[in-house]
């Protein structure tokens, strides 16, 4: 067998490294090393040329080659295609067959509602876009928003009541119901009690006062793995209650962040992405951003200065912070110069621009320390500008309505009976709760969830539960405003509501799926209740329901405990950036997705800093068992180029054992090692175990070569270097072949470099718009990933804190297309308005495209991928064909979206609007990093783009002038020096 | 030494290479031939089964019911649309009440279960065709659909190869009519067709050249 992974970084040669390179860029640590032998396997490995059998002879490639003859004629057999056509019976009012409908809702993630407006063709929703009317998603989205459709059709779905893991039905739960109704009658509701995840309905909080109304003794507990809990904490020491802070990122002139990930996945990325990001580009006044962190994130990659700093001194930072503000009790530490360098640097700049900077400290923090930010923010007197704070947004349970109270009551015997409601505790609670020890001494237990998971195998009634498309309710997005979620499809399933779950509890009968909602809304929506109820359906949000400034002033900070020195390891646990805290683990495409900096797919790695690997001797893929008191996982070693040097970093998600094919058994279940609920460092060890373990990244496929793939300029060089005056490969063009003068528009796009995140919203909305599939794990460590968009990551410096780059690579569509050369049947040709065009029908499978491509982003189906199962067809966007077996295809420019506008301005006699056509990955960003439009508009987003010094192309001296272009990063750190 | 060769394998020779070239030559054009014959391209093949054996020439020619009247979408969206049981039996719940005929129609109304129609202008699933836009650019059904107003069970009359689309792609002009001919089942112009395909090409603000690229039918 060939090996799939690169050879082993030297970690001896990690301490010392300086960049390598023309401009001193990096791709991945193998090719900052280089030792020869990363050049060797991506020279022979690199992915189009992975050999399928080793040293083959002169007899096997005969019969190789006789055999795909003869079989290459099976290739056009498929299965052939239903001729039959069925009208609807009685046809609904005002349906169009083919042409889509749009509804807004919102789909969940922790208990906040994403407001969207769902696509639907001929009643199945294939595409979810962020709301454009709601402020907090303003039309762009991030990648969980996105593969909610794929959730919604995800074959492993819980399809029917079971008890005892047996198939039953809903009345025969209502049935037990009834009986167990009357012993919580009996008992005042004494055992009772109900958990859940964070909730923000305002619903399913009147249904749970109801129930606490109607059995008195009932409690209700509510556990989110991850959740704002910390932040929480934090609020309630800075305020004495909880609180919620927002931030408004468009106003900050210098925001300093402690480990707080502000533009990390989470419910909140699409809000402070988009707000950071117009004081992003092309601006004059921009932001300044000063991060401290343990864990390479998001939010440091973009940062003007970073400071790699372990979690037991990021603590130090902060009392460094409290002693400069003078409040009593906070002691200077001792700190490093490099550490000093950064907060004289940082605490100056909050100073300067008092009113209108911003201090954020992150949940990794003691509550202690995180009751700082709101103490030093109202002393700027940025509180009220650049944050406020507002009631919480979610029913934040209390003392006694915690999962540890809960646990602690089950162990006690003190629960008769438990509802547990769309959460899965018995994988994500902390290993140390042992909640599934303690769940088996409850007498009566229901779980309602999607999935038959961890915790419904511990139950006896497993209640499948609708996906909120496919149910009325309600929830609040961050900025509290309420959103009515209205389903867009009819249950897949015997499915129910949670809502409706929890009118059942409160003894209806056979509760109507809107019933609940409406209840709760009923003369709250102004005018009469059905006009009110159908703006609120249509608008996708309640208007002035959104969160209120509260009147809170923040107290003098306590002074923090001391945590002591120790020469352990900082264990730092997080949520996985792809599959959270495992709830979208079954979602292929999620899995699929490269993790935003390792580009690692399929699996959690134990991110160890390089300082780490040089001392325990790791390479990548190297199998480490991480131990912290008596607990320990056991997971493949991957090496964080930027980690701080005593910190290991785990994500949550993995490692499950229950809840669908595709979660099951991948990864290491971070959950085993966490001492408490919402305890996010712990102290331990590391040790190698001598095994390695494949990793399927996706980033070394591609070399940087020397190239320059990344640029940046600064105040000093505000322009892009002029391009080479090298001569194109290409024959010149005879002027009526001029693109530009073949029609009326020419698209391209131009993507900014100084707006990426490399949150991959981009890369989920292609794969959705595009019936993009997903190929699998071993098919990725061939270099045969699908992703027709590619987000590279890119570091320069050195491997301890490097500055990243983000560059999404999209098809180039260049003018002179180097593909276009190299097929043999015209299987990709040019529009006339420049869209490199990829002909399914027409392709034979060559391959010579690809390999004429110098930018790689053609992707070849080796094998037929299309085997998601029968009811994840239904998700494929009916305007784009599914690609089978042995052919090319690549980024189109969404070429449906540009013909569907055709159609629409030539029916209507005019010519295409300005910017009308919007581009799956343009229409999900949420910094607008993405400009697609028309270069023959002047005054189109993209051809201003186009003017600016910043703009360069990718690999300008080839000559194949390509339509995808560039404008390089700031360099803000370059400004001062 | 004798004679390897007879005095007949010269003859020989030649006759078989005429024949192989012959043989060549006309495995190409058979093939061809063959693509664009009625049994590959399923035209004037009789028509397929239908669930009830529905005559256009009755309602459309005899009746002269318009098209859109049951195809309503069909200057909307990318499908024309099959008349839902409801349009049926807006007419039949008053006449041929109980035609055995139309005992199918009758059950998908009661049964609330749709007819199951095959389709005769079936598209191969990579071409993306759209009506509406032919319609509001005034292509007249009969152009693809042949005069359906004289079928008594509906046929394909005309091969839709891409051969047959790229014509009219590359020079529409000669295939358009004024919008309100559309459906017009016998409409001939009144002038000269050439000139009012250059007036209508004009009107319709038609982009010729742009309609032949590849990803306006295949994506």
């Amino acid at each position: 067998m060939t090996r799939r992974s690169p050879p082993p970084v030297d970690p001896a040669r990690l301490r010392s490294i300086r960049a390598c390179g023309s401009r001193g860029f990096w791709s991945g640590l193998e090719e900052l090393i280089d030792e020869g032998g990363f050049r060797r396997w991506i020279a022979g490995e690199c992915p189009a040329a992975a050999p399928f059998v080793d040293d083959p002879g002169r007899r096997q490639v005969l019969k190789l080659l006789g055999a795909s003859l003869l079989l290459g004629g099976l290739a056009g057999c498929g299965e052939s295609r239903s001729d039959q056509a069925l009208p609807y019976v009685n046809q609904p009012d005002g349906l169009v067959p083919g042409v889509p409908r749009h509804y807004a809702t919102a789909v969940l993630f922790g208990g906040h509602a994403q407001p969207v407006i769902a696509t639907t063709y001929d009643g199945r929703p294939v595409k979810l876009d962020g709301n454009p009317d709601h402020p907090v998603t303003r039309g762009s989205s991030d990648p969980f928003m996105q593969s909610a459709v794929f959730d919604l059709y995800d074959p492993d779905r819980s399809q029917l009541p079971r008890r005892d893991g047996a198939p039953s039905t809903w009345d025969a739960f209502a049935r037990d119901l009834a009986s167990l109704r009357i012993r919580w009658r009996d008992r005042q509701g004494e055992g009772l009690r109900v958990l859940t995840g964070a909730v923000t309905s305002p619903t399913l909080l009147r249904q749970m006062q109801a129930l606490s109304g109607a059995f008195p003794q009932m409690r209700w507990h509510r556990f989110d793995p991850v959740g704002m809990a910390r932040q929480m904490q934090g609020m309630a020491m800075a305020f004495g209650r909880p609180a919620t802070p927002h931030y408004n990122l468009e106003r900050c002139d210098v925001i300093v962040s402690l480990s707080h990930d502000l533009l990390g996945p989470g419910p909140h990325q699409v809000t402070h992405a988009g707000a950071w990001s117009s004081r992003r580009g092309e601006t004059a006044s921009r932001v300044l951003l000063h991060v401290a962190e343990s864990v390479p994130s998001l939010t440091g990659a973009v940062a003007s200065t970073r400071l790699p700093c372990d979690p037991s001194r990021l603590g130090r930072l902060a009392r460094a912070m409290g002693a400069t503000f003078e409040i009593p009790g906070w002691t200077a530490p001792d700190l490093t110069p490099a550490e000093r360098r950064w907060l004289d640097r940082a605490i100056g700049d909050l100073r300067t621009h008092a009113g209108r900077s911003l201090l954020t400290i992150g949940p990794c923090l003691d509550p202690h320390f995180q009751a700082l930010a709101p103490f030093v923010n109202g002393q700027l007197g940025n509180a009220g500008t650049t944050v406020w704070y507002s009631e919480p947004i979610e029913a934040v349970p209390g003392e006694s309505e915690t999962l540890a109270a809960l646990t602690a009551d089950m162990a006690a015997g003190a629960v008769d009976t438990l509802v547990i409601l769309d959460c899965n505790p018995a994988y994500a609670a902390p290993a140390a709760l042992e909640f599934a020890v303690q769940l088996a001494k409850v007498p009566h237990r229901v779980h309602a969830g999607l999935h038959a998971d961890e915790t419904a195998r511990l139950c006896q009634w497993h209640l499948p539960l609708s996906h909120p498309l496919e149910s009325f309710g309600d929830a609040r997005a961050i900025d509290g405003q309420a959103t009515i979620l209205q389903p867009v499809v009819a249950p897949l399933y015997a499915s129910h509501s949670l809502w409706q779950i929890a009118d059942m509890l409160l003894g209806t009968a056979d509760p109507a799926p809107d019933a609940a909602v409406r209840d709760t809304w009923r003369g709250r929506l102004g005018g009469d209740s059905e006009t009110g109820w159908s703006r609120a359906l249509h608008d996708g949000f309640v208007a002035g329901t959104q969160a209120q400034p509260a009147t809170l002033a923040a107290r003098t900070p306590a002074a923090p405990p001391d945590e002591g020195v120790s020469d352990a390891l900082n264990i730092v646990l997080q949520p996985d950036p792809t599959v959270w805290d495992g709830r979208f683990g079954n979602i292929a495409w999620l899995q699929e997705l490269p993790k935003p900096l390792s580009k690692i797919t399929w699996d959690n790695v134990v991110a160890v800093s390089p300082a780490i690997a040089a001392s325990h001797g790791l390479s990548n893929g190297d199998m480490v068992t991480v131990t912290a008191g008596d607990r320990t996982v056991h997971g493949p070693a991957w090496i964080a180029a930027g980690q701080a040097p005593g910190t290991v970093a785990l994500t949550f998600g993995y490692g499950r054992r229950a809840g669908g094919d595709v979660a099951a058994g991948i990864g290491y279940d971070a959950f085993a090692i966490q001492p408490g609920p919402h305890s996010f460092v712990v102290r331990g060890t590391l040790a190698r175990t001598g095994a390695t373990y494949p990793l399927a990244s996706s980033q070394s496929h591609h070399r940087m070569e020397g190239f320059d793939f990344v640029r940046e300029v600064s105040a000093a060089h505000p322009r892009t270097a002029l391009p080479k005056a090298a001569e194109s490969l290409y024959p010149d063009w005879n002027a009526g072949d001029m693109p530009e003068n073949a029609a009326d528009h020419a698209w391209g796009m131009v993507i900014d470099l100084d707006q990426c995140i490399g949150c991959n919203a981009c890369i989920a909305a292609c794969n959705v718009e595009n019936n993009v599939l997903t190929v699998g794990k071993d098919q990725i460590m061939r270099g045969r990933e699908m992703l027709w968009l590619r987000v590279d990551s890119y570091d320069a410096g050195e491997a301890d804190s490097p500055k990243t780059f983000f560059q999404p690579v999209p098809c180039m569509h260049c003018e002179k297309a180097p593909c276009e050369m190299g097929c043999p049947v015209h299987a990709t040709v040019h529009s006339p308005e420049g869209v490199n065009q990829q002909i399914y029908n027409r392709c034979i499978g060559t391959r010579t495209c690809s390999s004429y491509c110098p930018y790689k982003v053609r992707r070849f189906n080796w094998y037929d991928y299309r085997h998601f199962g029968e009811a994840a067809r239904a998700a494929m966007n009916p305007e784009v064909t599914v690609r089978s077996r042995g052919v090319m295809e690549k980024c189109t420019y969404c070429t449906q979206r540009i013909e569907t506008a055709h159609v629409a301005a030539d029916k209507e006699n005019r010519d295409l609007r300005r910017d009308e056509v919007v581009t799956a990955c343009q229409q999900a960003c949420p910094t607008t990093a993405i400009v697609f439009g028309d270069l023959k508009d002047s005054g189109s987003a993209v051809a201003q783009r186009r003017r600016s010094g910043r703009h360069y192309v990718l690999l300008e001296e080839l000559g194949t002038r390509p339509r995808t272009t560039y404008l390089a990063r700031w360099n803000d750190a370059e400004d001062d020096t | 030494m004798s004679q390897i060769f007879s005095p007949a394998a010269d003859t020989w020779m030649r006759l078989f290479i005429v024949g192989a070239a012959s043989l060549a030559a006309g495995a190409v054009v058979f093939s061809v031939a063959l693509a664009r014959s009625d049994w590959i391209t399923g035209a004037n093949i009789h028509p397929p089964e239908q669930p009830v054996p529905f005559s256009h020439r009755h309602h459309a020619g005899e009746l002269g019911i318009d098209c859109r009247y049951c195809h309503t979408a069909v200057a909307e969206g990318p499908r024309a649309g099959l008349p839902p049981t409801h349009t049926c039996m807006t007419c039949h719940s008053q006449i041929w009440t109980n035609a055995p005929m139309l005992a199918p129609v009758r059950e998908s109304l009661a049964n609330k279960a749709p007819l199951r129609w095959h389709r005769v202008a079936l598209l191969p699933d990579y071409v993306y065709f759209r009506h509406d836009i032919h319609i509001a650019k005034g292509v007249g059904c009969v152009e693809c659909h042949g005069r359906i107003d004289t079928m008594p069970l509906t046929d394909r009359a005309i091969p839709l190869t891409m051969e047959f689309c790229l014509d009219c792609h590359r020079n529409p002009g000669p295939r358009l009519r004024p919008r309100e001919q559309v459906t017009n089942m016998d409409w001939t112009p009144a002038g000269d067709r050439a000139e009012l395909g250059h007036a209508l090409l004009r009107q319709y603000g038609i982009r010729v050249g742009e309609l032949t690229h590849c990803n306006l039918c295949h994506r």
